[in-house]
Order: structure tokens, then sequence, then C-alpha cells
């Protein structure tokens, strides 16, 4: 079996173990969605008392904060091997079992536990890509979506109406 | 043409030095200081193939460290290694498709999925053929009697059912060669003999090269020809366990049970290790007096109610042979 | 003092375990700079368009920052990852085989925990924001001493304060993942109302106006909001000692909690049979 057919089984194997207690992963999910929205709380705050910053209105940094998660929360999704490698592998003599295994090393750690949980921050983070559509003249063409798959950071600067240079610190925390 | 072959391997560790209480954990955050460990010190031996060797050391001699380097996993700090044509730890995935190891009180099967299912990942990993894999499956899930457990989540079997099926996931891609580090421990008794008969038919049946260590003595002593003893990372001992035993400690021991009271008894070769009442427990080395003339040079003398013979147990040759070779826990 | 030593051995035990992992605790020094740095930008760039709006100075609100920084092992958002392995590998019922007050036990071992990740970062961190910065010329955006003497001898009590309501509300979230045997799911909900309401996301008085009142009384705004604000004199004189008394108040509520569930999750161990 090829390395990718052998990370799909990974994945599929991670997530059957998931499958088997339903409830505990729907809670955490929810609560991993609970957890990443109050970053985006905390920046509507800001805009609130403050008022839009450098040409930057809530719903722009909104749409931006939304992509950035999006792909973050994919990676996030798939790494957790890597994360956890000197917890859960090293510490705990579990890479020895990697080290004998006839694989790449690497492909095992990435197939290791694809935390449903995680799609919670997209979750957030779809939800806020629609808030902030509505609250930007934004239309979802085919440029508009390649753009935004390809590059965050291009795609917000086509959408800021004031394209002076992006001051410092507007990457949302 | 040697299967295994080990020469002159050393590893040694760094580790970092920490004074005891809390201004030695402090000064321990700013300025480390370091130690030398070494692990291996110059060990050297060879395996054939269908052989079966036992290791054992007291805690800490260096025999997991041997272990691993041998699968491959750890690098040595000099020194030679060759399984099969190959260096373990540079030909790591040519190598490990090669051997099984079974770690004991340790699963590679995955926690929360049926055994079945287990085993068809690992025919996946290793790239077994699907009808190789099969029949090889079905053979050992027979010898192993796990038929009832094949559908059951790893974490809901007890530990001796693990064990066996941990064997199983070991040998599913055919390895001419299996590593096993204390498969017995913590198993119940049927447990261990049928760990131990398993092991013992695949060595002599199959010819499959196994390479055990152990604490326990009655693995040795049921299943190995060949024992090595590691003491503080070097090679102590090499060769038959009858001929460790015999240079150890080669009395035997013989209890009387007498009709009347216990006699005094001089015989020149013969110590009284114990007495009660009406029983002594005699050592003698049979090299000076064999068993049958000793019983008969008793008994001629006195009324027997019963005899018997035995050896002192394995615990106490391989302690007393630590003791000899002052090879003590790390 | 023969009572409390087997107390003061369980805190020092673990903040000396603490102490070993030097590389994790220097990374982390790095991260938390880049983390403070970055918020910092963030207060910047929203002073610079509307300072006027802003409940406290640009120079407290970074002064803030850095304070959180430093202090954020004391901040009670995650619980212990010891008790939830114990609770998984069934280790907490040899915590009943011990002559102890369970929860006075738990409670010692939870400060040790939080004290020993807290004072080297501290450390770390006031020599790099406090001293460092000022001497690179980069004053403005450093981390400035308490606002006057008042305000020093009152942050001693605050921040005393600080880490025992901490501590409480950590063995009390340790509690539940003990008896819920759900490690993950408490870290769920705990996270993130810890990280808001206690005004470490951002100074509570930063969110809408109405919801002050609130704010301000809730047993989190001990955590962060009142001691740093005591710090910079934001809170002084009648209203300092008011924020004290508050996070005096939630503290034995949370402690007496705490022991309340201690004692029903021993109870029930008990007849479960551990």
């Amino acid at each position: 079996m090829n390395a990718v057919a052998l990370y799909g089984r990974y994945v599929a194997t991670s997530l059957r173990a998931q499958a088997q207690y339903p409830a505990a992963t729907l809670m955490l999910t929810a609560g991993h969605c609970a957890a990443t929205a109050i970053e985006i709380l905390g920046v509507f705050a800001l805009f609130d008392r403050f008022g839009p910053v450098g040409g930057w209105s809530f719903g722009e940094a909104a749409l931006f904060y939304a992509l950035v998660n999006i792909m973050f929360s994919i990676a996030d999704l798939l790494s957790r091997g890597f994360e956890v490698f000197g917890t859960d592998f090293v510490r705990t003599g579990a890479f020895d079992r990697v080290l004998l295994r006839p694989r790449a090393a690497a492909l095992q750690l990435a197939g290791y536990e694809v935390r449903l949980s995680r799609l919670g921050r997209l979750l957030q983070a779809s939800v806020v890509l629609i808030l902030a559509t509505s609250l930007v003249p934004i239309t979802w063409d085919a440029a508009a979506v390649a753009t935004a798959v390809c590059s965050p950071t291009v795609a917000s600067r086509r959408r800021s109406i004031h394209s002076t240079s992006t001051p410092p610190g507007s990457g949302v925390c | 043409m040697s299967q295994i072959l080990v020469e002159a391997l050393a590893k040694t560790y760094r580790v970092a030095e920490r004074a005891p209480g809390l201004t030695g954990a402090l000064r321990g955050l700013v300025r480390r200081r370091w130690r030398d460990v070494h692990a291996l010190a110059g060990v050297s031996f060879s395996l054939d193939a269908g052989e079966l060797l036992a290791f054992i050391g007291p805690n800490g001699a260096g025999k997991s460290t041997t272990v691993k380097i041998l699968s491959g996993i750890l690098r040595p700090t000099s020194g030679r290694v060759e399984v099969d044509g190959l260096v373990p730890y540079e030909d790591r995935v040519r190598h490990v498709a090669r051997i099984g190891v079974v770690f004991g009180q340790r699963s590679q099967l995955w926690w929360d999925l049926p055994v079945i299912d287990g085993f068809d990942l690992l025919a996946d990993i290793y790239r077994v053929e699907p009808t190789h894999y099969r029949r090889r499956r079905d053979e050992l899930v027979a010898m192993l009697r796990l038929e009832p457990l094949l559908d059951q989540p790893v974490r809901q079997l007890s530990l001796g059912q693990r064990m066996r099926a941990e064997f199983a996931a070991a040998l599913l891609h055919d390895p001419a060669i299996l590593f096993l580090d204390e498969p017995t421990i913590g198993l119940d008794a049927p447990s261990k003999l049928a760990v131990r008969d398993f092991v013992r038919r695949l060595n002599r049946e199959q010819g499959v090269t196994v390479l055990l260590t152990t604490h326990d003595m009655h693995d040795v002593e049921a299943l190995a020809e060949r024992v090595i003893v590691i003491g503080q990372g070097r090679l102590l001992t090499d060769g038959p366990f009858a001929s460790l035993r015999a240079g150890v400690l080669a009395e035997r021991r013989l209890h009387i049970d007498f009709a009347g009271p216990a006699p005094e008894l001089e015989i020149p070769g013969v110590t009284i290790r114990s007495r009660t009442e009406r029983s002594l427990e005699l050592a003698f080395d049979p090299a000076k007096i064999p068993a049958p003339k000793l019983i008969a040079a008793v008994a001629a003398q006195h009324a027997v109610d019963d005899i018997h013979v035995d050896e002192p147990a394995i615990e106490e040759v391989i302690a007393r042979f630590y003791d000899l070779h002052d090879a003590h826990e790390a | 003092m023969d009572s409390a030593r087997p107390y003061l051995a369980a805190f020092r035990a673990r903040f000396q375990l603490m102490l070993q992992y030097r590389a994790a605790a220097l990374a982390g020094f790095a991260t938390q700079c880049w983390w403070g740095a970055i918020r910092i930008m963030v207060f910047a760039a929203f002073y610079g368009v509307n300072a006027a709006a802003a409940p406290i100075s640009l120079a407290d609100a970074i002064t803030y920052v850095w304070l959180g920084q430093a202090l954020l092992a004391l901040l009670p958002w995650v619980a212990d990852p010891e008790i939830g392995q114990a609770v998984r590998t069934g280790g907490v019922g040899y915590d009943r085989l011990r002559p102890l007050d369970a929860y006075g036990y738990w409670y010692a071992r939870t400060l040790g925990w939080m004290l020993a990740r807290a004072l080297p970062r501290a450390a770390l961190m006031l020599l790099a924001a406090g001293i460092l910065l000022p001497l690179v010329g980069l004053g403005d955006w450093a981390w400035r001493p308490p606002s006057g003497l008042a305000a020093t001898l009152l942050f001693i009590p605050a921040f005393v304060l600080m880490t025992m309501l901490g501590a409480a509300v950590l063995v009390l979230a340790n509690i539940v993942v003990a008896a819920s045997l759900n490690e993950r799911g408490v870290n769920a909900i705990l996270t993130p109302l810890v990280i808001v309401f206690s005004g470490s996301l951002l100074p509570l008085d930063f969110y809408p106006d109405a919801l002050r009142p609130f704010l301000h009384l809730q047993p989190f705004a001990g955590l962060v909001d009142i001691p740093f604000r005591i710090y910079f004199a934001d809170l002084a004189g009648g209203a300092a000692l008011q924020g004290l008394a508050l996070q005096a108040g939630w503290t034995l509520v949370l402690i007496g909690l705490g022991r309340l569930a201690m004692e029903r999750m021993m109870r029930r161990l008990e007849m479960q049979g551990g």
C-alpha cells in the first residue's frame, strides 16, 4: 500500500476511534468553537469602542480573520502528531514503535489523531466569513474565490477601500 | 554465516547532573553539569539463523540498549552491528520489515480498534501480499487461539489476551527474526506457559531466530539453550545454560525425612543446610559424590521415610552469578 | 509547623519538577515576548486612531499586557495535565491512602505548579520588558513600575490574592476533571471563560459599557483585571480596597465549593471502591 493510501487509512482509523464517543466529540467541537470565538469577540470589542483603524473596518478585519483561520484550522487538524511528538511519542516510548515500522516516521506522525474537534475553529471561522461578507461589499466570483484560497493577504488588499500600506498589528491576534 | 553479528558495541549517554534540593534545581536552570553513562562498554557476540538466545542481566545492565540497537531504533557510539547483511540503524526501513518485536506490557495495536482491524492495518503498513497475509493471519489466530477476541477492541482485553494478540501482530509479516523484550512480565501462570510454548514452537518448527530478554528465569530454563549475561555494559558469559549453572553453583540438594529423630551426619563433601526434628537438607557436589551413593550411604545407617533431590532455584544461581562478577543493578 | 510539612513538601516537589524543563521554559518565553509585542501593536493601532475612547492610557495598557504575559502561568485557564493523567491511570485513588487533607494537598500542589511556572517567566519578562526595553530607548513600550507607593503596597495583597484565587479555580476545575473523567471537556469550557472574564483577553473596561457592572463583580475579575488596575492605580484608595475584598470573597467561596466537591468525590470513590 503506497504512502498516500496508507495516510488515508490512518485518517480513517483515527476518525473511527473518535466516532465511538460521539457525545464527547461533539462537546469538544462545540467547546473549541466557543474557545476560538473569543478572539473575534475581542476584535469586535476593540472596533466597537475605537472605530475603524487605518482604513480597516470591522467587517474587513473579520474577513481577513476568517480566511486565515480557515487555513489555520485545516493545518491544525492535520498536524497533531507533530504537535504532541515530545509528550505522546518520545516520553512514552511510543516513538520506538514508530521507528519499528517499515514506513517513514513523518508519514506515521502525520496520520496520527486527526482531531474532529478542531473543526470547531473551522466552523467559527466560516460563521465569521458569512458575517463579514454581509458587512463588506464583496462578490464571491470565481476570481475572488481563487485569490481567497491562494492568498488571504492578496484578497484582503483587493478589498481594502483605502489602499494605504497595511498598518502594523492589523493582523488580528 | 551468522545472521546477527555484534562487534565491540558501545553506547554512552550524556546525562545532566542535578544537585538535590531547591537550590540545586534553580542552579540547574542556569548552568548544567554533564556526566557520561556507559550503557554498553564493548559487547560482542553472534547469532546463527534459527537460534534461540536468552539475554539476561541485572536492571540497567544494557540489555534493552542492545536490543534497541539491534532493532535499529538506537545508534551505537561505536562498534559494528549487522543483521541479515544490513546495518540496522542505517537501513532502518528495510531492516524493520524483516524483524518482529514484542515489548512486554506495551501493545502496538490500536487501543480503540478491534483486534482484526489492527491486523489488517498492520498488513497494509508492512505491505504484506493479501493472500499471504490471510493465510498467515489464520495460522496465527489458530495457534494463539485468538478467534473469540478478534472483534473486540484492544482496550477490552486482559493482559494475557493482549499479549497473545501482540505476538500475532508481530508475526503477521513473517519476520525471520523476533526480538522479545520481557514478554511474560505480569502474565498469570497459564498465560506464561502458553507464551513459552508458542515461542518454542515458533523457533523449533518454523526456524524463527529468537532473541529474548527477560528477568523471569523460568522463561530461560524453559526456552533457552544459550544464555548471554550482561552486567554493567559488559558481556559476562555466553554459552549453554547448563554450563552457567554448573560453573556457578554445581551443588545439589538432598532432602531426607527420617523415621526417627534426624541424626548428626558427618560425611565428607556434604554440608548440612538445615535441619528440623525429623528431616535434614544436605548440600553436596554430584561430581564428588553422586546422588545414589549418598542416598545409599545415609539409608544404610538410618531409617529413612522419604527423600527427594533437587537443584538450587534458578534465581539463586543467577544471583550468585551476579555476585561473583560484581554485576549489580546500575 | 510539623502539620504543614506534607503540604510544603508537595509544593516544593512540584516546584522543582517544573524547573527541570529548561528548553521548554526558554521557548515559552520567546513566544510570550512575541505575543506581548503583537498585542501592544494592536493597542497602539487603535489608540492611534481614537485615544479618547480608551478607558485607560496607552502606557497603562502596555503595562497591562506585559504584566499579563509575565504572570500568565498564574491564570487558571487549563486544568493540570497531571490530574488528567492520574485520572486516566487510576492514580487518583492513591491520594486517599495518604494521611492528608485531600483538598489541602491538591491546593498546595497546584500552588507549587503555578508559581514554579510563573516566577522564572516573570523574572525573565521583567528583565526583557522592564529593563532592556528602556535601555534601548523603547521606554514608551516598556513595562512600567507601579504608580506610586500606595499602588505598590496595595499590589502585594492583590498579587497574593490573585494567586490564591487562581489556585482555587484550578483545584475546583481539577476536581471536576477527576469526578467526570473528562479533562478535555472541562478545558473546553474553562479556557474561554477564564480568558475573557479575567480580563486576560482585554481589560474589562474595553468591553461595551453596559456590561461593566457585571464584569467588575464576577469572580474571575480578581484574576487579572483587579490586581493589574491596582498596579497602575486605575483602582486606588477605597476602590482598590473594594477590589481586594472582592478577590478575597470569591477566593473563600471557591475554596468552600472546592472542599465540598472534594468531599463528595472522595466519598463516592470510597463507595465505589476506588
